[in-house]
């Protein structure tokens, strides 16, 4: 694949062309999601050098097993996050990991080096999501970022929010199916 | 959802798919759903879209960052190591960087056709320095002017209004466009600018998934009200900072954007 193919292909024939072995359109896929990926991680772990480390084993599992990713059950960006966020909890339910965290004090957010097309097309799904975020009942966002954000079993915040653990668990899915609904009709998903 | 009566508990699983799809459940509650999703064709569905809705939460402002130039080296290095890369040659660990570096310098809007990309290069040109007459004739009325002008624009039947929101949610400034095109901007909570620094306004068009970014005008270090002009589709817009004279293309996070409804 020529770099011009590189950069014009979307992210299921590149995930193609890494099972063919090729490390440039892992480069390409790495280029376009790192960032978000990255974020993820940070938000969630709280440390930049663990953040690294997550993506770091997130993308050479994709180099490694690249059959794992099925673009017919969803994008690309999903699978990465959800492998990052998946990593991400596991080491914060490592108690000491929990620990430095919130011992840590947020570290300032860097710049963005990516280009801006891309920079204004995540811009423009982040004020969707906010949008959508804000048709939710405050229960209902409670309860989803501190699942996924703060890293917490749905049990660990029917705690923090003093609710009943159904109340939580009936709260995080119905949130995020309305979600969904709402980035649809915005035309930001599908 | 799926068939509640096919597997004993199933309506219970089910009640756990949203937590499942936010890596939520205990170790036990995880591998009981795990074990559901083997079974269910219709779960297994749910947690896809679950999930494709959850990484849209990872773009909420403050979340995306920028990845230190090593990294992508260090997972060159691993893959390269892998016993079954055979392809993977070893130096090319530094032609990446340098295609990334290359790549990085240039926008993606112009990347995939040199004859489109020498087009796009000159109507832009032309447009920013058409931009900076235009601007000046804003100055001459006075920003006094322009921001009664920008009063009576938002008045205009057919006229769109939006706030341009920085990552974190504060409105710095405010847009009317015209259905002509002319456009106002009031930039009351822009913070100014050193001399040698400008706000440059850009006009996304195209789909909401592929948009393309298009220079709206340079602002100045200091834009209380400024007048412009956006031609064909407009979705949204964003503003940077750049180096004074503004620039052809821009490689800034914008410090405030917005859709337009």
């Amino acid at each position: 694949m020529s770099e011009a193919q590189r950069l014009a292909a979307d992210d299921a024939t590149l995930a193609r062309a890494v099972g063919e072995r090729d490390d440039r359109a892992l480069a390409e896929l790495y280029r376009r999601h790192v960032g978000p990926c990255l974020g993820l991680a940070r938000r969630v772990l709280g440390d930049r050098t663990m953040a690294e480390e997550v993506v770091q084993e997130v993308f050479v599992r994709t180099w490694r097993e690249p059959e794992r990713f099925d673009p017919t059950r969803g994008s690309m960006r999903a699978f990465l996050l959800a492998q990052v966020h998946g990593r991400a909890v596991d080491l914060l339910r490592a108690e000491s990991a929990r620990r430095a965290r919130e011992e840590r004090e947020a570290l300032q957010r860097p710049g963005i080096d990516i280009d801006l097309e891309r920079e204004v097309m995540q811009l423009t799904e982040a004020e969707a999501v906010r949008r959508a975020l804000a048709t939710l009942s405050d229960g209902e966002r409670q309860a989803i970022e501190l699942a996924y954000f703060g890293g917490h079993t749905y049990r660990e915040v029917a705690v923090l929010l003093e609710q009943p653990e159904g109340t939580v668990k009936s709260r995080i899915r119905a949130g995020l199916l309305r979600l969904r609904a709402a980035l649809i009709e915005a035309g930001v998903s599908e | 959802m799926s068939d509640s009566t096919s597997i004993p508990g199933a309506h219970d699983l089910d009640s756990l798919l949203g937590a499942y799809a936010l890596d939520a459940l205990d170790a036990a509650d995880r591998a009981r759903v795990d074990a559901y999703l083997r079974e269910d064709a219709a779960a297994r569905a749910e947690v896809d879209d679950l999930r494709e809705t959850a990484a849209s939460l990872a773009l909420l402002p403050d979340t995306p960052m920028e990845a230190p130039p090593d990294l992508w080296a260090r997972i060159q290095q691993a893959i390269v190591e892998e016993p079954h890369a055979g392809a993977a040659d070893p130096t090319t660990a530094n032609d990446e960087l340098a295609a990334r570096r290359a790549r990085r310098a240039r926008p993606r809007w112009i990347a995939p056709a040199a004859a489109a990309a020498a087009i796009a290069i000159v109507v832009l040109a032309v447009q920013v320095v058409s931009l900076h007459g235009q601007l000046d004739t804003a100055h001459q009325l006075g920003s006094r002017a322009t921001a009664a002008a920008f009063d009576r624009a938002a008045k205009t039947p057919g006229a769109r209004e939006v706030g341009l929101r920085s990552g974190s949610g504060t409105t710095l400034a405010r847009l009317v466009l015209l259905p002509d095109g002319t456009g106002y901007l009031r930039g009351d909570h822009l913070a100014p600018l050193p001399a040698d620094q400008t706000y440059q306004l850009w006009a996304v068009t195209g789909s909401a998934k592929t948009p393309t970014v298009v220079s709206a005008g340079v602002l100045g270090p200091d834009p209380a009200a400024v007048t412009f002009s956006a031609s064909g589709p407009v979705h949204g817009f964003a503003v940077t900072v750049e180096a004074a004279g503004g620039v052809v293309t821009s490689h800034h996070t914008p410090v405030a954007s917005a859709q337009l409804a």
